[in-house]
């Protein structure tokens, strides 16, 4: 028997050799594109530190509930990181939760934790904390609804360049009491409360007194002392809107603010003195004027109710959703994504009419595509952007465009690309030495046009939403899309977000916002994730793009080899596992990435389209 | 890295493709001749949409007539890329070019954005609007944006579209089923009720792809690809004789050609040794591709919905379930089992229009849903408010006027009971502490997973399985699948709102439901059904007073009926229906989703589409319920 197997061996030596390709292995697409648990470089090792709906979060006495604890919010959102200068731990985690959800303990709206972090051996650990008010523990509610009223759907924020204070930003422009989920919808007095008696103590100076309806109280950027887990104030004098992302200079008085909105205009802030925001003067920009920066006066309280309305009766420029700021300390330019709207046109067409003025990067898009301008149905903005907007010239221009665009493509088949960015959301920037490196998140819009590959079937035909997220080194000049290195996805159906590095550079932490249900525990469960062993990649010696072997040209390269999940390899390919007794287990086609980890461990052979083959271990 | 040696694995290789019979095939690459075949067919269609926007613009208005002709051509050909185009492209093709002709929500912006429907279906209602002249502009304007989104697509598709065997004879398969449930029934056709021609046409479109199978075929799948397009044309040849659509019998449809083709093309799949989705994906779908029957009993994969896995399934699971389910001693007042409100002998559903409420004196807000077939869905409540099984059950247990406890103090009492601690220590093993709410919870979600009951008479004469069945249940079936429009919403082969071919989500309707039934005092039902289900993403316009579509399995046992259980009698939901909903009895429901137009069903129609439902019931998961 033996025998008769080798010789047949020999047979099929023979007609492998002459392999003139795998016909019945015809172009499929990655299930690296779907998975239901983190994926990240295998150059780098994750741990999950926070996990709503599971972890605890000590609370304080709220609706005559008293202090105790309750699950924490889900859908994680923004990371604020507070470093800890006395050297004792890391430093503290802010984590918002973007929801409007009543809750008995931790208060209705949406909310935020916070918690401690510190570094031991490889690992980062939560750590045990007594806070001022006497609650202790590791995770903590910040307390909103005693403080300033209740915060909604917070998403993005502010880490200052300075001390790093943090603000976190209520997103989803509320337009109605119906419009949120909060027990006590009676008038809110600013530095009272609710005149049905919730008390909310903590004003604002020049607007204390001052009644508004209760959803008013919602759509503001609103800071937070995260060592002590309370709120200490909503910026008013910043104005009410979809408030998703921000950046306060190193300067400590100039504030940028992005505005999640069609349209959106982009604000600043510049205080009268350092590090006091509290007074200062309120612009939008208008690239189209001389003094491209035209103040609302921010001591009017209706002014501020009705910002962006404001913006376009001074004919402030029209952006299409901007989300989240960065600012780059190498260069001293700030950045933020404009995440893109399918069809915007009808959205902006009534603003348009009011005075906002279309930025001059849509104006080109819209020429492009051959279609009036962008107010027309027929415009589009699939993918969105990363705009760049510089101090010294004042000038706001499209950094890196989302894509590749279908327009730019030749009709002829391609691969889907590695890097297809679509719908960039979260966006954070870290200085190394004299060096900067950008992280891009996304949040799909959808999975039409190219923004998910084919094939990552959920149900045979419905594609996954799988988001991504980038590394950029800022070095670079004029960067494309083939300079964005794949750090890794987050579990189906999740957004990914919240990207902050801790100051030594070594740990980035990121938030899986909303995933599927179907995912297993954890990964069906917002958390927040800590992603180590960048030291070796950022201002360091290694090329960044290491960190994701598809990028590097070469022969078949399988690696790591043993591994515990998966092997990469150096280029796409399609391939079969088979187990030692032969039998095929699993086809894979078009992959630069193969994840083993439903496997039992033991050895496997891989075997491609063209014949090549490789024995792989797989560890536990 | 490190490299195996290449002679023994050649071995292995080689006794891998003698154990599967697969040989390496270096003709020129099918899927390559696959994709010529669409885009040629996209060409012809696109030059369709073309000509079609451009003859509305001359100034010379075209006639209703002509408009009817050209809409009819137009779809003639999309059906023929049907098959592709909605496998590959399916949020495309459902967003812009054949979707429902209903509102819908802009997905993923921070505001509620209502989009208006546009598409195919739309030109199809629109060109037979009594009111032409006035909803012209619109169908100029949907035309308008439908060749726009079709040149996008044809970019798109020009730069991603690529492909394997599996996923054409995956789409194949599915086109098979899409063309049964949306095709004939008319869904897709409301206003020219075109689906026979249309399934006609896109028939042909599958025999042609499969044809490019024909070579492969030769090797060792010859006697199921012949096979199979022979049913193909068997089934063309069916239809161009009997091509009324009030008429078709669609039950004789379905035995002789639908589900023989569908077991035809998977005996071919699994033959050719092309890989299928079982060797590429380990998560589970709706949609069994191993099922050989469109009422096969595993069609629909229960685990898949209920969120356990198979290998998490068991009969010990089922067992404690069951235990859990009867027991009163869980709620709170140790007065409420899953079972008050779901009783095995109303069919798992109760004969009260509304659930008592904890208090003993009042009322929930709405009727108790069957559990039988439930778990075949994607949302959970009347009004969709729980996205899996597990949210189903907290809602309930969290609920003050439903069990009014949490799992952690239902943890703790069980702990208390020797014949539980038992039972959960067998049942979950490799656990120290086996009771704890997801245990509790895999339990009832193992449970809820037997309450399957799919082998009514009906099921059983489809699966040839019994030989006989009453010619009025016949005359039902296809009035229900055909002229009464019941099918274009409650989608066979559950018969409720998940929605094929895909069968990935639940939908709901709005039918504008009576408060009371007396037709002469009653007012529209105001109970806000989605809009109020506290998704702040769903609380739009489109969503108030809509109701998620359950299933008409077994409603001979679970009277009364609709989400406040305002219907005592089948005969006066059938009648509620034929008037046209709740415009029809005279109420203002401006998105009303239902028709409103009287559908004309004579009281023998009625009766047989009733006679038709009762045979839907399958009282075995019932009569195995007894403690």
């Amino acid at each position: 028997m033996r025998r008769q197997i080798l010789l047949m061996g020999c047979f099929s030596l023979m007609a492998l050799a002459s392999l003139p390709g795998q016909a019945l292995f015809d172009v499929e697409i990655a299930p690296e594109f779907g998975a239901k648990e983190i994926r990240v470089s295998p150059m780098l090792t994750t741990q999950v530190i926070f996990i709503g709906g599971v972890d605890m979060v000590q609370t304080t006495d709220t609706y005559g509930n008293p202090a105790g604890e309750a699950p924490a919010k889900q859908w994680h959102d923004f990371i604020g990181f507070t470093g800890d200068e006395s050297g004792e731990s890391l430093g503290w985690v802010s984590i918002n939760h973007e929801r409007i959800v009543q809750d008995d303990l931790i208060g209705d709206g949406g909310g935020m934790t916070v918690f401690k972090i510190a570094r031991e051996g490889d690992s980062i650990v939560v750590v045990d904390q007594t806070l001022a008010d006497g609650r202790s523990g590791k995770y903590f509610n910040v307390d909103f609804v005693n403080t300033v009223g209740p915060t909604g759907m917070n998403c993005g924020g502010i880490v200052s360049e300075v001390g790093g204070r943090i603000w976190t930003a209520e997103e989803w422009f509320r337009t109605s009491n119906s419009s949120i989920d909060d027990r006590d919808t009676s008038d809110f007095v600013i530095g009272t409360g609710t005149v049905d008696g919730q008390t909310a103590p903590v004003g604002f100076p020049g607007f204390d007194g001052e009644q508004i309806k209760k959803y008013q109280n919602y759509n503001y950027m609103v800071e937070i002392d995260p060592r002590e887990a309370v709120a200490l104030r909503k910026q008013y004098n910043w104005g009410r809107a979809g408030f998703e992302g921000g950046a306060v200079l190193p300067d400590n008085k100039t504030v940028y603010l992005g505005i999640d909105a069609t349209p959106a205009p982009w604000a600043k802030f510049v205080a009268e003195t350092e590090n006091d925001f509290t007074t200062g003067k309120l612009y939008v920009y208008k690239h189209d004027a001389d003094e491209k920066w035209i103040e609302i006066d921010n001591t009017v309280l209706d002014n501020m109710l009705n910002f962006s309305s404001k913006a376009w009766e001074v004919g402030a420029t029209m952006y299409n959703r901007i989300e989240w700021v960065a600012y780059d300390p190498v260069s001293g330019k700030v950045y933020a994504t404009e995440t893109g709207r399918d069809n915007p046109g009808s959205r902006w067409a009534g603003e348009l009419e009011d005075g906002g003025v279309f930025a001059p990067h849509h104006i080109d898009r819209a020429s492009a595509q051959g279609v009036a301008d962008p107010a027309a149905d027929e415009y589009v903005d699939y993918y969105g952007r990363v705009v760049e907007f510089d101090p010294a010239t004042e000038e706001m221009v499209s950094f890196l465009e989302g894509g590749p665009d279908i327009a730019e493509a030749d009709a002829t088949v391609c691969d889907y690309p590695i890097t297809h960015l679509s719908n960039p959301d979260g966006l954070h920037i870290k200085q190394i030495g004299d060096k900067s490196y950008m992280v891009i998140q996304e949040d799909l819009n959808g999975d039409t046009y190219g923004r998910t590959p084919l094939g990552t079937y959920k149900n045979f035909a419905s594609r996954i939403r799988t988001c991504e997220f980038f590394l950029l080194d800022m070095q670079v000049e004029d960067p494309t899309l083939e300079d964005l290195v794949r750090i890794g996805i987050v579990p189906f159906g999740a957004e990914v977000t919240g990207a902050r590095f801790t100051d030594d550079g070594e740990t980035l932490l990121i938030n899986s916002q909303h995933p599927s249900d179907e995912n297993p525990f954890p990964y069906n469960n917002s958390l927040t994730l800590a992603i180590s062993g960048f030291g070796d990649f950022l201002g360091g010696t290694t090329p960044i793009n290491e960190l994701n072997p598809a990028t590097i040209i070469g022969t078949l390269n399988v690696r790591p080899n043993p591994t515990a999940d998966r092997v990469m390899f150096d280029r796409k390919i399609d391939a079969a596992i088979y187990d030692m007794s032969g039998k095929r287990l699993q086809v894979y086609r078009n992959v630069n990435e193969i994840d083993l980890s439903a496997f039992t461990p033991s050895t496997y052979f891989l075997r491609t389209e063209d014949g090549e083959t490789a024995k792989i271990v797989l560890t536990n | 890295m490190q490299k195996f040696c290449f002679g023994v694995l050649t071995c292995v290789l080689w006794i891998a493709s003698s154990h599967w019979g697969i040989k390496p095939i270096f003709e020129n690459s099918r899927p390559e001749l696959v994709r010529a075949q669409y885009f040629k067919k996209f060409e012809n269609y696109l030059l369709s949409v073309q000509s079609f926007d451009n003859a509305l613009d001359d100034s010379e208005r075209i006639s209703q007539q002509k408009l009817q002709n050209d809409v009819r051509d137009l779809r003639l050909k999309y059906k023929a890329i049907e098959p592709l185009l909605a496998y590959f492209f399916p949020s495309e093709n459902a967003r812009y070019l054949n979707g429902a002709p209903l509102p819908k929500l802009e997905p993923n912006v921070p505001e509620l954005v209502v989009i208006p429907p546009g598409g195919l279906q739309m030109l199809d209602e629109l060109a037979y609007a009594t009111d032409f002249e006035k909803v012209f502009p619109d169908l100029a304007e949907i035309s308008h944006k439908l060749r726009v989104q079709s040149e996008q697509l044809g970019q798109v598709q020009g730069r991603y579209l690529t492909f394997s065997d599996r996923n054409v004879l995956e789409a194949c398969r599915m086109q098979l089923i899409r063309a049964y449930t949306l095709g004939l029934t008319g869904f897709d056709t409301p206003g020219s009720a075109n689906g026979i021609e249309e399934t006609v046409a896109t028939l042909e479109a599958v025999s042609e792809i499969l044809s490019i199978y024909h070579k492969l075929a030769q090797r060792n799948a010859k006697e199921p690809y012949d096979r199979a397009q022979e049913l193909i044309a068997d089934a063309q040849q069916y239809l161009l004789e009997n091509d009324d659509f009030d008429t078709l019998d669609r039950l004789h449809f379905l035995k002789s050609y639908l589900n023989p083709s569908y077991a035809a093309l998977l005996d071919f799949h699994l033959k050719t040794g092309i890989e299928t989705v079982f060797d590429v994906q380990q998560q589970l779908q709706g949609v069994n591709y191993a099922a050989d029957n469109l009422f096969a009993d595993d069609f629909l994969s229960a685990h898949f919905y209920a969120g356990l896995s198979i290998e998490d399934y068991n009969a010990a699971k089922v067992a404690l379930g069951k235990m859990l389910f009867f027991d009163e001693s869980l709620s709170e007042g140790k007065n409420q089992a899953c079972a008050s409100c779901h009783q095995p002998e109303y069919g798992f559903a109760e004969p009260r229009a509304k659930s008592s409420s904890a208090d003993g004196f009042s009322t929930l807000e709405r009727n108790a849903p069957t559990l039988l077939n439930a778990c075949y869905s994607t949302r959970y409540f009347h009004d969709l408010r729980a996205l899996n099984v597990q949210s189903q059950m907290e809602h309930v247990v969290y609920n003050e006027a439903e069990f009014n406890t949490t799992f952690e103090r239902m943890a703790n009492a069980l702990k208390k009971k020797t014949d539980y601690v038992f039972a959960f220590q067998k049942t979950f093993p490799h656990l120290t502490d086996p009771i704890s709410k997801p245990t509790i919870q895999q339990a009832i979600a193992s449970y809820l997973i037997s309450l399957k009951a799919l082998d009514s008479p009906f099921d059983r004469y489809v699966r040839d399985e019994i030989d006989k069945l009453d010619p009025s249940v016949v005359r039902g079936y296809n009035l229900f699948m055909g002229k009464a429009a019941c099918g274009t919403c409650h989608f066979a082969p559950i018969f409720n709102g998940t929605v094929p071919p895909t069968f990935a989500e639940s939908e709901s309707e709005i039918l504008g439901v009576p408060t009371t039934s007396d037709t002469l005092s009653a007012s529209l039902d105001l109970d806000l059904g989605r809009y109020g289900n506290g998704m702040m993403a769903e609380a739009s316009e489109i969503y108030k007073h809509s109701f998620k579509t359950p299933t008409i399995r077994n409603i001979e046992l679970t009277a009364p009926y609709m989400h406040n259980g305002v219907y005592e009698t089948l005969e006066e939901v059938m009648d509620f229906y034929n008037k046209g909903g709740g415009i029809g009895l005279g109420y203002d429901v401006p998105y009303q989703t239902l028709p409103d137009a009287p559908l004309n069903l004579t009281k023998d129609e009625i009766s047989d589409i009733i006679a038709f439902m009762k045979s839907l019931t399958d009282r075995s998961a019932i009569n195995s319920s007894s403690p």
